[in-house]
């Protein structure tokens, strides 16, 4: 009782203290606030990038041996190291095949989900909920749940070690036909009755109004999907033997292994990894506007 | 150019009604506005004919074909949208010809002829290389205007298209769609849900409620001769008064009775049949004033608010239990509290019948007796 | 009165559908209800498939390794879970309270969503390898013996550290956009009445966003159980001697390291049953928390 009169009190006395302060000063308690802040992000963004940073700079060195904090300093075999890990050590291939991989399974699951979400929102059929509900639920099967009896499947198949093998599988995908339709819904229904009224077809209503509406969402699903396949690992993992099908990331431990060992081989695995690292990381830098408008949709 | 005849049309939606076997009949060139409060089913009706929705029962005939299940494109129909539905990553030139193209019924020449055309009727010939971020409400809505146009379609078909302009703009907006239609004389369906809006567009107003056609009449007719209570209520503002009476009968004359007033009701058809029975007395706020002094014509009440509007004394006052509305002169000395005797502008009271809410008598009847409509409509 | 659907052509869209129906059908829906069949026979590649009944089953239920690391997977995501969201939430919080330069904290923080596991598994296990690792030295100097190639704790340690550094980013998209939308007044109102910062996130910020957190302990669940895989392959093998043995790892050893495939649809059957309580449990949860979302 006593002790929250004593509080109230003190919170008064405080309030009418800050109150009778100058403009300046609170100015000033302002600016060494935000000082602070931009002290302290600063240090948050130092450390996230730290790893990524040693591993660049281990990538210019000669020997990928770092153990003391004095080792951090820029070598001089960055363009070396670069090329050998590209060329002598066949790097590109791995490259080639996540991009060619990467960009198959974007264009593919775009025009795929575009044509599923078309219908979704824009047509009147039988069981529109229930078909909504079959794609969605697939969301409850990513690849790790289903990847043994997929990898049984694309063997009697006879498409392992195809590129079919990594590519067609991720075609369906339940996501990108969400955002697009939770962006369909925004566009007013008026438009799409207005080209009724005029005869404009389904596919031209596509191509001319829904696909020119939406290029910052198809910007931000492109990217996105591009960071989950050019991120998949698993899979190519258990369906790829040969390596001229390989992608960058199982590439990678490739790498290691043929980077010779000894010291050597550390500097080449880092350059692979900042290799490996680059493509998505400029396409989110690139398009971050657009993948965060996608992001603030999905949630949805 | 073509006359649109609705024959007992019914639309469901999972099993709700919103359109209750209407039938219409819209002449060849004119202007009608469709009314109602808002789920009336007044812009299902319009959706069905233009063909986005499919009725349930019933038929749609534009001229002597019947379209009932044909698709919108076919029925060379062009409608309007409240929002106006541009598409925003077009130049107005691409927004106004995008449908025309689509149609494939026009040449090229044709198409440049017609936008040329529609544009410099509507004033926005300077505006065809902007899209439609960059213009004002007004200028979208000609854009719109313009875009229905140049289809030289059969039948135009509005969709409250004046309801997201401001007050101002509205009004001149008005004025200029009806200067279009006496210039085109395209048959033209209006909805709005705005009465005003549908008293000074429309030839002919077609008042709707609860998916059922109330009454289609000439906006003076549907004022001054309201066949429902419905219809007396919605059209007007404010609404129309209406106080529960007993109709008593003493030879020929005919009072209506209420708690503190007794009204002589002028001989019309109808009194008859209300004679002895309670009827609502339904009385515009215009047809009452405060009279100078209480007399035999008189009744008192009192008053309980009062809105001076400028131009009329809005008073809202009370006799018994029954509360009413009236327009007094401007500058009357009264306060809420004040008891004030009113009188009654005889020949312009109306019956209804306090169950169906049918109309079973005008006073004015009498005065003018010939009904005429050119539009014909089945309740 | 307005609908979207004005297209009535049962074969047209049936004809658009197709692809998206097609792959879901046999690529996913196909396999899963062939891990479920699967589940009941010994299969293997070399020796053909006999059918077993429940005979998997008992051997996942009677197996102390499998128990091992079904634990070690809730362990591994719960620990996931609250290391990143506790770290996203202040950083978000950070960001949020800046005036000038958001843009830019926002990308330098956010970066790593697009950061490959296997390279982030790849880095980590460089510079914090227990011989050569650039810390280890200063570390060791501590007092700590740093050896997580045979310490089971340090491993996990280590790989989770590597878990929860590529995936705050994604989680500060997220929680930086629901700040965003917290209204200016509540902010204000709070200042006004003297709530302290700490006081104004955790008492005003964090209800208003809680469906944004519900959404994201379901994406991290499902990121710590699966989406750790390339890391645990590239540090730890699953080692040592188990102690980062997530379950997706298990099962790929099981599928691909001793060709059990009938054992190994057993252990994806579980798997599926626990991705569809986790989305259930949101579903259920978001709808709960549906008054905050406005």
């Amino acid at each position: 009782m006593l002790g929250s009169l004593l509080t109230a009190l003190t919170a008064a006395v405080e309030r009418s203290q800050s109150a009778g302060r100058t403009t300046s000063e609170r100015i000033r308690r302002f600016e060494t606030e935000q000082l602070t802040l931009h002290v302290l992000a600063a240090t948050v963004v130092f450390l996230i990038v730290l790893p990524v940073l040693i591993a660049a700079l281990v990538s210019t060195k000669r020997a990928g041996i770092v153990t003391s904090i004095g080792d951090l300093v820029p070598g001089g075999h960055a363009l070396s190291n670069y090329r050998r890990a590209l060329i002598g050590l066949e790097f590109w291939r791995f490259m080639l095949n996540s991009f060619v991989m990467s960009v198959a399974v974007v264009v593919g699951k775009l025009i795929v989900s575009l044509l599923a979400a078309l219908v979704i929102v824009y047509y009147r059929f039988p069981y529109k909920n229930a078909v909504f509900l079959f794609i969605l639920f697939t969301l409850l099967l990513p690849v790790p749940v289903r990847f043994v009896p997929l990898y049984r499947l694309t063997t009697e198949l006879g498409m392992n070690n195809t590129f079919f093998a990594i590519t067609v599988p991720y075609l369906a995908s339940a996501t990108t036909v969400f955002i697009l339709r939770q962006h369909f819904l925004s566009i007013p229904a008026s438009l799409v009755e207005t080209a009724k009224v005029d005869g404009v077809g389904p596919l031209r209503f596509l191509w001319s109004v829904l696909i020119p509406m939406s290029r910052a969402v198809l910007v931000g699903v492109s990217v996105i999907m591009f960071v989950y396949t050019w991120n998949q690992y698993l899979w190519p993992l258990v369906i790829i033997n040969a390596e001229s099908l390989q992608v960058a990331q199982v590439g990678l431990n490739l790498l290691r292994g043929q980077a010779s060992t000894g010291e050597v081989a550390w500097s080449m695995v880092m350059t692979g990894s900042i290799l490996t690292l680059l493509p998505p990381l400029a396409l989110l830098v690139l398009f971050r506007r657009q993948l965060l408008e996608t992001f603030t949709i999905q949630q949805k | 150019m073509t006359d649109v005849t609705l024959q007992d049309v019914r639309k469901e939606f999972d099993g709700v009604v919103a359109v209750k076997n209407i039938d219409l009949q819209i002449p060849d060139g004119a202007f009608v506005t469709v009314v109602g409060p808002s789920g009336c089913g007044k812009s299902t009706t319009l959706r069905l004919i233009a063909g986005l929705e499919q009725a349930t029962e019933g038929t749609i005939q534009m001229g002597d074909q019947e379209v009932t299940g044909v698709e919108p494109k076919d029925r060379d129909v062009a409608m309007v949208f409240q929002n106006y539905a541009l598409y925003p990553h077009m130049t107005v030139r691409r927004n106004i010809t995008f449908g025309m193209k689509s149609a494939g019924d026009f040449s090229d020449e044709e198409i440049d002829r017609q936008v040329e055309e529609a544009t410099a009727v509507l004033d926005i010939d300077d505006l065809l290389d902007r899209k439609p971020g960059e213009l004002s409400g007004g200028e979208r809505q000609r854009v719109a205007l313009g875009r229905a146009l140049v289809r030289d379609p059969e039948v135009f078909l509005m969709d409250e298209p004046l309801s997201n302009l401001d007050a101002k703009l509205r009004i001149k907006m008005r004025a200029e769609l009806a200067k279009l239609h006496s210039e085109f004389e395209t048959t033209t369906i209006y909805v709005t849900h705005d009465q005003t809006e549908a008293m000074t567009l429309g030839d002919r107003v077609v008042v709707m409620n609860d998916g059922r056609i109330q009454q289609v009449d000439s906006p003076q007719r549907l004022y001054d001769y309201p066949e429902t209570r419905f219809v007396a209520e919605f059209i007007g503002d404010p609404a129309m008064n209406m106080l529960s009476v007993d109709i008593s009968r003493d030879g020929t004359e005919y009072e209506a009775v209420g708690p503190s007033f007794r009204i002589p009701l002028p001989e019309a058809d109808g009194l008859e049949t209300a004679a002895g029975a309670k009827a609502l007395l339904g009385v515009r706020p215009e047809s009452l004033s405060v009279a100078d002094s209480a007399d035999r014509s008189s009744f008192p009440a009192e008053v309980t608010v009062t809105e001076p509007l400028g131009d009329s004394l809005l008073l809202e006052c009370r006799t018994g239990d029954q509360e009413f509305k009236l327009h007094a002169e401007p500058r009357t000395a009264v306060e809420p509290g004040d008891r004030v005797p009113l009188t009654v502008e005889t020949e312009r009271l109306h019956l209804f019948d306090p169950q169906t809410g049918e109309a079973i008598y005008h006073a004015a009847a009498a005065q003018s007796p010939e009904v005429t409509s050119t539009v014909d409509s089945t309740i | 009165m307005s609908t979207r659907e004005v297209f009535t052509d049962r074969l047209q869209a049936g004809v658009l559908l197709l692809p998206t129906m097609v792959v879901s059908m046999v690529f996913l829906y196909y396999p899963t209800v062939r891990a479920v069949g699967l589940s009941f026979y010994r299969a293997s590649l070399a020796r053909g498939d006999v059918f077993v009944g429940l005979e998997n089953y008992r051997r996942l239920a009677g197996s102390s390794e499998y128990l091992r690391s079904v634990l070690i997977s809730v362990l591994f995501a719960a620990c996931v879970v609250v290391g990143v969201m506790a770290v996203a939430l202040c950083i978000s919080f950070l960001i949020h309270e800046i005036n000038v330069g958001k843009g830019v904290y926002l990308v330098a923080v956010i970066w790593p969503y697009a950061l490959p596991p296997a390279v982030a598994g790849l880095v980590f296990l460089f510079i914090a390898h227990p011989n050569i690792g650039i810390f280890t030295s200063y570390i060791e100097a501590l007092g700590v013996d740093v050896n997580w190639f045979s310490n089971g704790p340090q491993a996990f340690v280590v790989v989770l550290i590597a878990a929860v550094w590529k995936q705050v980013g994604y989680n500060v998209i997220f929680m930086t956009a629901a700040l965003g939308n917290v209204p200016e007044s509540l902010t204000e109102t709070a200042e006004l009445d003297g709530v302290s910062r700490t006081q104004r996130l955790l008492r005003v910020y964090v209800p208003i966003i809680s469906p944004t957190l519900v959404f994201l302990v379901i994406m991290n669940t499902i990121y710590g159980f699966f989406r750790t895989f390339p890391m645990v392959d590239l540090m730890t093998k699953g080692g040592p001697a188990g102690a980062t043995n997530i379950l997706i790892y298990d099962l790929y050893r099981t599928a691909f390291q001793f060709y059990e495939f009938g054992f190994a649809s057993a252990k994806s059957v579980v798997l599926f049953i626990a991705v569809g309580l986790l989305m259930y449990g949101q579903f259920r949860l978001s709808d709960k928390y549906a008054y905050y979302g406005g």
